[in-house]
């Protein structure tokens, strides 16, 4: 019984003593890079006139989506040199008969390179209104079949991967390139955040504070860590990816839980090569419900396991492992040490070993300590246009000590069924 | 275990005393930013309001509103890019007069902190806008700093300056930091001077990077490329500056540039194949037809996409070298060609006319035939339904007649 407690104890001092130095080291790196600068970066102007920007293919995967004029609208006006839009719709595509007309899409052969396995394509629409707009009618598949379609049509050499429902100002695509317009020979993905919309419906019917929270993390490791190998997957965002790198691992595939994730690691086959975050966001999304939350906890958990068990097979070369620490810690051993702390609390005042004075004061501490990282990314938020306004601002700072408590034991939960799934298959 | 229980709630107390402390330090910044914006839009609206005033008036206005307010504040009021050019010069004015400009110069200098170097690019950006004579030296030593957003700002900073030494300063960034090259090549591009002769002497550089940028940016310039040096560019070491020379021969060049295309035709790298490819086309070399229809049957994707392109963009000048492409044993080949008779548009117009025949022509039929033969069976369906509901199905004959698949669109 002794060495029970002891252990209890003991992995509850570790817990505790690993999450308060993460809390101290993200503080600490937050606080001394102070608020976000309100001016938009200076050479969006020269870099949208710019005949030497890189061309750029955005994929957005509209499966059987009715409602796709406005995204399509919305992308065609972005400030940027050059790009196309393709468009790739599930059928029957209802979607292509809202839109025909409005875009004047007529059917072309289109002789493609078929380099990634996709499931059958059925038309190809291009439309005489706008040249740059490619509508691609195929048999319904995974997500990641449409991308991979995306790919084998576009001409560019870097695609982007825009989901609908998603808002965004005009220059979002230029500050989502910026990391691979300064170094296009390295950068072969960027990741740009999404913050949620928290004047949507779903805000209403679901308290998004708690996800804004998140979506000020995510955009808190992306400032802070973006500048070096970075395979960030907490958040809603806009993958850019380098067409060759993506061709090269063989394209998304559709077994995969979050095929981004996968490819984060698989796409990295030279030393030289990047995967980066964008330091600001893409726009705004759709607010999560809760039940998509908690499916993204999921998937990503499961996302980890994957990564990890092609790690110890090997299959994933020493180049790509660049990151994996953070991604490691993130994903795994952050969510792990979190759980400790409830579990090893709970057992430990059922067996005697700690007092459930103790054991209130970790739990306590616990939800303090994700309290203060979020403030911290409140406060790196700044006065940046997708910073919370004075209103908000009190609410989020409010709720995020009850965050451990009434938000997070849904997400664990999510985890664990993903874990439980996970060593079922190996 | 009375010592595990008091750290733990010691460490609780600090937890929520730091998360009150911090989240009160928060509000209290965020109350100093709406003070900041509550202090710019009623200058914005002061400003707005004496829109035709003398700067006296202007300055004297902005006094008032300014009073107590702090030098950065000021600053950064100035610093908005929005601004008109009365605003501007109504709160320089004022600011000169409180504070005196040597002290935005002292800002500009170096910074340290982090505080600092907001304070630093914001004076950089004053200084620019006022054209002051110190604002070019200014901004090319925050180009060398190790600080990337200084670095950012200052060479945008240049590259909107119309002052020639802001050009200079470009130019020697643009050698002496090749880490930047691809932002400073953007800006060089926007430039409104002449720079041709400095981008000839950069062709020289030992350095990859900065050949390749300087081959690109010569296209602006034809009257100062030496096609010579740019034709010896096309045999350099590294791939990307023969991409960067072909593609400038391409849009310049007369003599050799041809020539030099034709050569990289054969290049060990597929995009400056690619390159070359796009170059014959735009020297309008349609004799070259034959050579880039080989390309149609490429091992790589990318040159392939470009010899289409290239051919597509020659126009019907292709059409024999493409009618023999039609037979080709490579598919790549046949469906290349294929796609540039559609894309040329050669293939609608035969199809229409002989649809509208009531006796059509043996030997365009076999032509048709060929066409469809080669372009697959997607390359009809789309067809007809590019025909629309009316002439759709009189295709849809033609097509049946001549034993091609029936297809079930339109």
């Amino acid at each position: 019984m002794f060495i029970a407690q002891l252990v209890i104890v003991g992995v509850l001092v570790l817990a505790l003593g690993y999450l308060t130095a993460l809390c101290i080291f993200t503080v600490v790196t937050a606080v001394g890079a102070g608020g976000r600068r309100e001016e938009a970066p200076e050479s969006a102007a020269a870099l949208a006139a710019s005949r030497l920007t890189i061309p750029v293919s955005i994929i957005v995967p509209a499966g059987a989506a009715h409602q796709i004029g406005k995204a399509i609208h919305d992308l065609l006006d972005l400030n940027y040199p050059e790009f196309e839009v393709i468009v790739v719709v599930d059928k029957p595509a209802a979607a292509v008969e809202a839109i025909a007309r409005e875009w004047q899409l007529e059917p072309v052969e289109f002789f493609y390179r078929r380099t990634l396995g996709t499931a059958p394509v059925r038309r190809i629409f291009r439309s005489q209104r706008d040249t740059r707009l490619i509508v691609v009618e195929k048999e319904a598949a995974h997500e990641s079949d449409a991308l991979n379609a995306g790919i084998n049509i576009g001409r560019y050499r870097f695609v982007a991967v825009v989901p609908l429902d998603v808002s965004f100002d005009r220059d979002a695509l230029l500050r989502a390139m910026a990391p691979a317009l300064d170094d296009p020979r390295s950068v072969v993905g960027v990741f740009s955040l999404l913050e949620p919309r928290s004047d949507s419906e779903t805000a209403v019917q679901v308290d998004t504070r708690f996800l804004r929270l998140r979506s000020f993390r995510a955009s808190m490791v992306a400032r802070l860590f973006h500048a070096g190998h970075s395979r960030q997957v907490d958040g809603d965002g806009v993958r850019l990816w380098r067409r060759d790198a993506v061709v090269g691992a063989g394209g998304f595939s559709t077994r995969d839980a979050r095929p981004d994730v996968a490819m984060a690691f698989r796409v990295v086959s030279d030393p030289e090569c990047r995967v980066v975050c964008a330091p600001e966001p893409f726009g705004r999304t759709s607010a999560a419900t809760a039940h998509s939350a908690a499916a993204g906890a999921r998937d990503r958990q499961r996302a980890a396991f994957e990564v990890l068990r092609a790690m110890g097979m090997s299959s994933l070369s020493v180049t790509s492992r660049h990151g994996f620490g953070a991604f490691l810690e993130a994903e795994l051993i952050t969510p792990l040490a979190q759980f400790c702390v409830v579990a090893t609390s709970i057992v430990g005042v059922a067996i005697g070993a700690v007092s459930w004075p103790a054991a209130l004061a970790s739990v306590v501490l616990l939800s303090f300590g994700t309290a203060i990282v979020s403030a911290a990314a409140v406060l790196l938020a700044g006065s940046h246009d997708y910073a919370p306004k004075s209103g908000e601002l009190k609410s989020l700072l409010l709720a995020a000590p009850l965050e451990v408590v009434l938000h997070r034991p849904r997400l664990a939960w999510c985890r664990a069924t993903a874990v439980v799934g996970s060593s079922t298959k190996v | 275990m009375m010592w595990f229980d008091s750290i733990l709630f010691v460490a609780a107390a600090l937890a929520i005393l730091a998360w009150a402390a911090l989240s009160g330090y928060i509000l209290l910044v965020q109350r100093r930013r709406d003070v900041t914006r509550g202090t710019l839009e009623s200058a914005r609206l002061a400003l707005h309001r004496l829109g035709g005033a003398t700067l006296e008036t202007r300055r004297r206005a902005l006094d008032l509103l300014f009073r107590h307010s702090s030098r950065e504040l000021l600053m950064r009021c100035a610093a908005e890019r929005e601004l008109s050019p009365d605003a501007f010069l109504a709160l320089v004015s004022l600011l000169e007069e409180r504070w005196t400009l040597d002290s935005l110069i002292d800002d500009a200098m170096f910074h340290e902190t982090r505080r600092e170097k907001w304070r630093r690019v914001t004076a950089l950006r004053i200084l620019a806008r006022l054209e002051h004579p110190r604002a070019v030296e200014l901004l090319g030593r925050a180009v060398e700093d190790a600080d990337r957003e200084v670095v950012e700002c200052a060479l945008a900073l240049l590259g909107r300056s119309e002052d020639p030494a802001a050009v200079e300063r470009l130019l020697d960034a643009f050698a002496a930091a090749p880490a930047y090259a691809a932002r400073i090549a953007v800006y060089l591009d926007q430039s409104p001077h002449p720079i041709g002769n400095q981008l000839a002497e950069l062709l020289n550089d030992e350095r990859a990077v900065v050949r390749q940028w300087a081959a690109t940016l010569l296209s602006r310039y034809p009257e100062d490329v030496d096609e010579s040096r740019l034709a010896w560019l096309t045999n350099d070491v590294d791939a990307n500056v023969r991409k960067a020379a072909i593609q400038t021969l391409g849009r310049v060049g007369t003599g050799q540039a041809a020539a030099c295309a034709v050569h990289l035709l054969t290049d060990t790298v597929p995009y400056v194949r690619a390159h070359a490819a796009r170059a014959l086309a735009e020297l309008g070399r349609a004799d070259y037809a034959k050579r880039l229809a080989d390309l149609l049957g490429d091992k790589d994707w990318w040159v392939r996409l470009a010899a289409r392109e290239s051919l597509e963009l020659m126009g019907t000048e292709v059409w024999p070298v493409l009618v023999k492409c039609l037979d080709h044993p490579d598919k790549f080949v046949r469906n290349g060609a294929a796609e540039i008779v559609q894309n040329l548009g050669v293939l609608d117009n035969l199809i229409m006319l002989e649809a509208a025949s009531d006796y059509p022509t043996r030997s365009k039929l076999d032509m048709l035939k060929r066409i469809t033969d080669a372009g697959g069976i997607r390359l009809t369906e789309s067809l007809v339904e590019r025909a629309g509901p009316v002439v759709g199905p009189r295709v849809r004959r033609l097509l049946d007649s001549m034993g091609l698949e029936r297809v079930g669109a339109a």
